[in-house]
């Protein structure tokens, strides 16, 4: 019998901004679960602080809410103290690429079995708008009101690099391939499992059309590394699906 | 002329063997006498000046002294640097390659010694053993004036070298003959007290890491940081026989956040460090008492501020521990003393860690966690009962769907309920949040839950504080010496010698160091005239408590040089004290 995704509908209303990417990903986690089959009490989701971190009410599970760059650890305790349930970790680019950055690299290097899914809007939602490690080179921010002056971390790149088994990205403004994209991560079995999921910020960094542009579909995996980080490569054509799995 | 006590200080540089040579001899004579032993060491591979320090007695022993009765220095470096350590006729035992090395003017510094020169390298050459074994012809030496047979000290090397490959094992067995063979008239001069013992010689990393076994621990992790390191080692072979998960984290943020992922979903997980890895953990401790998850952390101390001194010994944590992680939540503070009491803290942490759903803190340091003291062994197998608190084995939903997981209780511990359960769905939360878990802002909610997280500090006081041990009691004693963690070694052998002359004082030793019930001290402590505090630091920190307690200290013993306390100077210190104190 399906699981309902109702059985995932938290009493708690959002107090995401309206346009936020937040309520299409909290949305297709949802349906994905259910669509899997996971029941809420046999999943647990960690959280990071940030916009992200505010949605560990918004849906009905087993939740932790964490630290600022750590939802990571405590998701791999508890996987490791639980290998029955099914434990995601979920940060926002801000805690995932730089305040546990290391916790990132270390545990896709060693092909931990969870998944961990960035909700990457490119911008420091919570604190009110400045620069990410994700914000493109030239952007304006309360901390560089000039434009940021670097270029932006790889996160796809970055962990292609290591030994995780399956890395995707996918984008808020195709939900349906959003979805898809989540349930492919989450019944991933070898592994770590990491989707960059590039999402709207409506206030600090709107970005549907410009993702609307450039994004295209990848049908299937690369079949070597290098294809798959030559494709991660590319800004102004932005590679959308399973980049690799193993 | 025989000798109660007699103590052996072998130096060499790191690489030479020193320290498993030491533990060898130690092992070995623990079969005759009572043993302590200590380790030394830079914080360095090759080089430098190790050390093993090994006491032998026909009485009890808890530590060191820091005169000895024989010195052997492997080089000349190693010679000058602890000469200081040797009393004055004492025994130098030095091989002739070193003597020979020496200056006139060097030599003659050695005037006021018993040397003993011998062709220990040489020998050993000519009889083609390894120079992996070279130390091992010292200790032969030793042993045959220790009562050790050779055949004994054989079948010892066997057993403690039984993984080693067999021709090292062969060499170390010739290694010990011709050191029995080049002794003819080293005299030591201590009878045996027995002839067999079932005592082991353990350091306090080893007992930690049976206490954790023996607690059900499932889980350890860890970053390298010594003098903690030990832990991830004993633990790391143990896995397998215990079927327990060891794994070496990426940082210490990661041990931390892994372990309270893992004791948030039962199982129970061990972290390790050291003050500087422990400062990285702070966030995490500070969530483990917001979220109430229960949490338990080895802090094995070295003199700090920063790196400090890695390699030494010192008792500066416990002002960190005491306030580490930012906010206001309980939290409970031990200090093993010895491996015995590590052994069982260790079991004790964990039930109070899962009872009151905080984070304790085990005080260990390097002197605990390196040097080696004699346990019996039943004091290494004693179980405590499994205590795992407030679970909700039968939860139950409620309307809104969730469990309330931080429901206000009388003792302000909340059940967990178990996890899995369709009826046990539940928010953890590092955001302030109300019964359920959700997030609130400002206002009741938060006042109701931080209350009910401090409440658990009253319930701890109440039902778990434990008043420090009186290990002597004098009637009528005017003053009282106080101490904690690792120096009760130094300081119980100390006053037990004060007391054949002077029974003026009462000894206090605190094993539990917070939360402390300052009414229960103020009353035990109002009848002295005099307090007297030993502490292995600098601004002694035990005194703060103390003084929230009304108890003036009248006089401290601090000692924060990176060497623990030493049973013969501290006598002299607590002498000079005391007996001006009983005229």
């Amino acid at each position: 019998m399906k699981v309902n995704p109702q059985e995932y509908k938290s009493p708690i209303v959002p107090t995401w901004c309206p346009g936020c990417g937040n309520y299409i990903i909290n949305s297709m986690l949802m349906q994905a679960l259910s669509e899997l089959n996971y029941h809420p009490h046999e999943v647990v989701l960690v959280y990071d602080i940030g916009c992200n971190g505010n949605g560990a009410d918004k849906i009905r599970a087993n939740v932790v809410k964490s630290l600022h760059g750590r939802p990571i650890p405590v998701a791999l305790g508890i996987k490791y103290a639980r290998e029955d349930l099914k434990v995601i970790a979920i940060g926002g680019d801000g805690g995932l690429f730089w305040e546990g950055v290391a916790h990132l690299i270390a545990t896709a290097q060693r092909n931990e079995p969870i998944v961990v899914l960035a909700w990457d809007n490119e911008i420091y939602g919570l604190t009110t708008g400045q620069s990410a490690p994700t914000t493109k080179k030239g952007y304006k921010t309360p901390t560089y009101p000039e434009g940021t002056p670097y270029e932006p971390l790889n996160p796809i790149a970055l962990v292609l690099s290591t030994n995780a088994g399956f890395v995707a990205r996918t984008y808020t403004g195709d939900p349906l391939h959003l979805k898809e994209t989540l349930k492919e991560a989450i019944s991933y079995e070898k592994g770590f499992a990491f989707v960059d999921i590039l999402q709207n910020c409506a206030t600090y960094n709107p970005t549907v059309s410009y993702y609307r542009e450039r994004v295209y579909r990848v049908k299937k995996p690369f079949k070597t590394k290098e294809e798959a980080i030559k494709a991660s490569l590319s800004f102004e054509k932005i590679a959308i699906g399973v980049l690799w799995k193993e | 002329m025989t000798k109660k006590d007699f103590q052996i200080f072998i130096t060499g540089p790191a690489g030479s063997g020193v320290k498993s040579a030491g533990k060898f001899l130690q092992k070995l004579l623990n079969t005759y006498y009572h043993t302590f032993g200590s380790v030394g060491y830079y914080s360095l591979i090759k080089g430098g000046r190790n050390y093993f320090c090994l006491r032998i007695s026909q009485t009890p022993i808890y530590s060191n002294t820091y005169k000895s009765d024989l010195l052997v220095a492997l080089n000349k470096d190693c010679l000058f640097g602890y000469l200081d350590r040797l009393k004055p006729k004492g025994i130098l035992i030095l091989d002739n390659t070193v003597y020979s090395s020496l200056t006139d003017t060097e030599k003659e510094k050695l005037k006021q010694y018993k040397l003993m020169t011998q062709e220990f390298i040489e020998k050993a050459k000519e009889k083609q053993i390894l120079p992996i074994s070279y130390l091992l012809v010292i200790i032969g030496f030793l042993s045959k004036s220790l009562s050790v047979s050779l055949k004994k000290a054989q079948s010892t090397v066997k057993k403690n070298y039984s993984k080693a490959p067999s021709h090292i094992i062969e060499s170390n067995k010739k290694a010990l003959q011709l050191g029995f063979e080049l002794n003819k008239d080293l005299k030591i001069g201590v009878e045996p007290i027995r002839r067999s013992t079932t005592n082991k010689v353990i350091d306090c990393a080893y007992a930690s890491s049976l206490g954790f076994i023996k607690a059900e621990g499932k889980i350890f992790t860890a970053y390298p940081m010594t003098p903690s390191t030990p832990i991830l080692h004993y633990l790391a072979k143990m896995k397998k026989k215990y079927k327990i998960i060891v794994r070496q984290a990426s940082t210490e943020i990661e041990a931390v956040g892994f372990a309270i992922g893992a004791n948030w979903a039962f199982a129970r997980t061990l972290v390790a460090t050291s003050g500087g890895g422990l400062d990285l953990m702070g966030e995490f401790i500070s969530m483990a008492g917001m979220a109430e998850i229960p949490l338990v952390i080895i802090n094995a101390q070295r003199p700090g501020p920063s790196t400090g001194l890695p390699t030494w010994t010192d008792q500066g944590d416990l002002d960190l521990v005491k306030a580490i992680g930012h906010g206001e939540f309980p939290r409970i503070v031990l200090a093993p003393y010895d491996a015995k009491s590590s052994y069982i803290m260790i079991q004790q942490a964990f039930n109070l860690a899962e009872k009151y759903q905080t984070v304790v803190f085990v005080l260990l340091d390097k002197h605990l966690t390196t040097s080696l003291f004699e346990t019996k062994k039943q004091d290494i197998t004693r179980k405590i009962p499994i205590e795992r608190g407030k679970i909700d084995k039968n939860p139950k939903l409620d309307k809104n769907g969730f469990y309330p997981r931080y429901r206000v209780t009388e003792d302000g511990v909340s059940p967990r309920p178990i996890l899995g359960h369709p009826q046990s769905i539940h928010i953890t939360n590092s955001d302030e949040h109300d019964i359920y878990g959700f997030s609130v802002e400002a206002g009741n909610e938060r006042v109701v839950q931080h209350s009910k997280r401090l409440l658990k500090e009253k319930t701890i006081l109440k039902k778990e504080y434990t008043p420090p041990l009186k290990l002597i009691a004098n009637k009528g004693a005017d003053i009282a010496v106080v101490s904690w963690g690792s120096t009760m070694g130094a300081v119980y052998e100390a006053l037990t010698k004060l007391g054949t002359k002077t029974q003026n004082f009462t000894y206090y030793h605190f094993t539990w160091l917070y939360p402390l019930n300052y009414v229960d001290l103020t009353r035990k402590f109002s009848r002295y005239k005099k307090v007297i505090l030993i502490e292995n630091n600098a601004s002694s920190q035990l005194r703060k408590e103390l003084e929230r307690a009304n108890i003036k200290v009248t006089k401290t013993i601090l000692k924060f040089d990176g060497e623990p306390f030493f049973v013969d100077t501290l006598y002299n210190q607590l002498a000079k004290i005391i007996r001006k104190t009983d005229k």
